[in-house]
């Protein structure tokens, strides 16, 4: 999957967790998910766990703990997707 | 080491179902916690309140720790909690009122424990209701300089909240330091400050909002 691919599917990980669906329309690999998205962090548990299942990967704690902003959301995933079996 | 460290868990805004499956909890609880659940009665607190209990304790330790380096990250399975204290005859009940407010909890018979991240041990005390949970975490046992507070809000958007939870906590701040002209802004690391007349005072503070609860709590004398 090209990044486009991922963020775009990435939009709809995490659009039940956040109220800001102008921002979430705009995002870029930049935007940070607390800070801009107002996601709590109990969210992010939900995220990265709704991740795993759209995308059919793991991600370990030192992986989710790079998951800051888009950008590193989408190297985790990518990198994830690359080294799955 | 002085910080503040606060956390509300509103239970009609978490998912049950998905705080049951192992995918969830295994990515907030440790082994050693869920072994932890084995000792106590689940009658008095079921898994689903155990592991937002516990949740509220770690990101309550999040927050004290972030402040004092801003480059901790909240990975909860890197924070321990060790005990888990019920008080005698421990029930929840519903909390009965839209603010509750105090300082330390010596008249309310909190949970109380201990909490370890990367060697370094917090306490905490936890007040748990029908509706939230509310943990506030110390470097020490005695809770006696903490000043914390809860309010229940039907506006649940986070501007409101956000603003609310300011007003509360710079009104009680007034009435603890006698001073006026107080804000609470951010520091460079993200953590809230207070100022005064836009100079920075050493009160370190934390802030929470979960569902339609709002809270608190700042540190003040510190040599306890």
């Amino acid at each position: 999957m090209t990044r486009q691919e991922i963020l775009s599917e990435l939009k709809k990980v995490i659009a039940p967790y956040t109220a800001n669906k102008e921002l979430l329309a705009g995002i870029n690999e930049d935007t940070d998910l607390i800070k801009d998205l107002k996601i709590n962090s109990a969210n992010l548990v939900d995220i990265i766990i709704d991740a795993e299942a759209k995308y059919n990967i793991e991600i370990d704690y030192d992986s989710a703990d790079k998951m800051i902003n888009v950008g590193t959301c989408i190297d985790v995933i990518g990198e994830k997707i690359n080294t799955r079996g | 080491m002085t910080s503040a460290g606060n956390d509300i868990v509103s239970l009609e805004a978490v998912n049950v179902t998905r705080s049951k499956s192992p995918e969830f909890y295994a990515k907030i609880l440790r082994p050693a916690e869920e072994m932890l659940f084995t000792t106590l009665d689940p009658a008095v607190l079921p898994f689903v309140e155990h592991v937002w209990l516990l949740w509220s304790v770690k990101e309550s330790a999040y927050k004290y720790l972030r402040r004092l380096d801003p480059t901790t990250l909240f990975i909860p399975v890197k924070f321990e909690v060790q005990s888990v204290g019920f008080p005698p005859g421990f029930a929840r009940t519903p909390i009965g009122m839209e603010e509750l407010t105090g300082c330390g909890f010596a008249s309310l018979a909190p949970i109380s424990g201990s909490i370890v991240f990367e060697g370094i041990t917090l306490f905490y005390r936890t007040l748990f209701y029908n509706e939230l949970i509310v943990s506030v975490v110390n470097h020490s046992q005695n809770f006696d300089g903490i000043h914390w507070g809860l309010k229940w809000t039907p506006d649940k958007t986070y501007a409101h909240q956000s603003a609310l939870v300011r007003e509360f906590a710079v009104g009680s701040l007034q009435l603890a330091l006698g001073l006026s002209d107080l804000v609470i802004g951010k520091n460079e690391g993200g953590a809230p400050i207070v100022l005064c007349e836009g100079k920075e005072l050493d009160v370190p503070i934390s802030l929470s909002h979960h569902g339609e609860w709002v809270g608190y709590a700042y540190c003040l004398n510190y040599d306890f």
